[in-house]
């Protein structure tokens, strides 16, 4: 009898958790990207102390903080949304995200002091 | 770009510099607790360390070629220091925008609310601290040389 009463809430209650699934998904797609930022200006403030700026960099500007800039952005953008469409299930891995963020900010300040 | 103009840049770089490092701190602070609404403060601290970066990418070819072969022979200590107050300016660029995007997103109705409030929490702090270092290293600098 109140079998035809249940569908609505049913579907209500499947385009919320898609709604979360797909913010959940969004906020690790920016996460990514934002992290990813932070490790390729580092990884490649490593190079340049050491002398062996790849040739992107060298190529794009003659200002190298600008190219270094500009590769890690492009980097960031071209692989954050990839990386963040990996997980099966986003939401599980948004508690990874402040935790991620922390590394790549403390690799981010270590090698910013020890490598100007 | 004239002499005059960069050096008026550079003034107003160092002041907006300090304040988006003091703004960065007030979400940061308030999203302790990350289901808080800060909208205004996130909003507006991130755009104050976006025109600091703005006007601090417009001044650093000028500074390149005229103070920094002067600083670099006469102190290099102070030179190493301007580099790190770069990179860490940059990094409290990124983390500015990141914080307001996972702010942004906890707040969309239906959103994870709280992991989004702390990974933008985590990024307001970072951000804080970021720049708060590359203001510092950069009114030391700026004492040392300007233009």
């Amino acid at each position: 009898m109140g079998v035809g009463v249940i569908p609505i809430p049913v579907r209500r209650e499947q385009a919320r958790v898609a709604k979360r699934t797909q913010y959940a998904r969004l906020a690790l797609q920016g996460a990514a990207s934002f992290v990813l930022f932070l490790a390729a200006y580092s990884v490649l403030q490593l190079l340049h102390a050491l002398g062996r700026d790849p040739a992107a960099v060298r190529v794009l500007t003659s200002i190298p903080l600008f190219a270094r800039f500009l590769v890690s952005a492009s980097i960031a953008g071209a692989l954050g949304p990839i990386v963040g469409l990996v997980p099966a299930d986003p939401e599980r891995h948004l508690r990874q995200i402040p935790g991620s963020l922390v590394i790549a900010i403390a690799f981010f300040f270590a090698v910013a002091i020890v490598c100007p | 770009m004239s002499a005059l103009v960069v050096r008026s840049l550079q003034h107003v770089h160092g002041h907006v510099g300090w304040l988006a490092a003091l703004a960065l701190a007030h979400p940061a602070v308030l999203l302790r607790r990350p289901e808080r609404r800060v909208f205004g403060a996130a909003f507006a601290s991130t755009m104050l360390v976006t025109v600091a970066a703005l006007m601090g990418a417009l001044i650093y070819p000028s500074y390149r070629t005229v103070v920094k072969p002067g600083i670099f022979s006469a102190a290099p200590a102070i030179g190493m220091l301007f580099e790190r107050k770069e990179h860490l300016g940059i990094a409290a660029l990124a983390l500015a925008w990141c914080g307001l995007t996972m702010y942004l997103l906890a707040h969309r109705r239906e959103a994870p609310r709280l992991d989004l409030g702390r990974a933008a929490f985590v990024s307001y702090a970072g951000a804080a601290l970021a720049a708060t270092l590359a203001a510092s290293g950069g009114l030391i600098v700026a004492c040392y040389r300007s233009f």
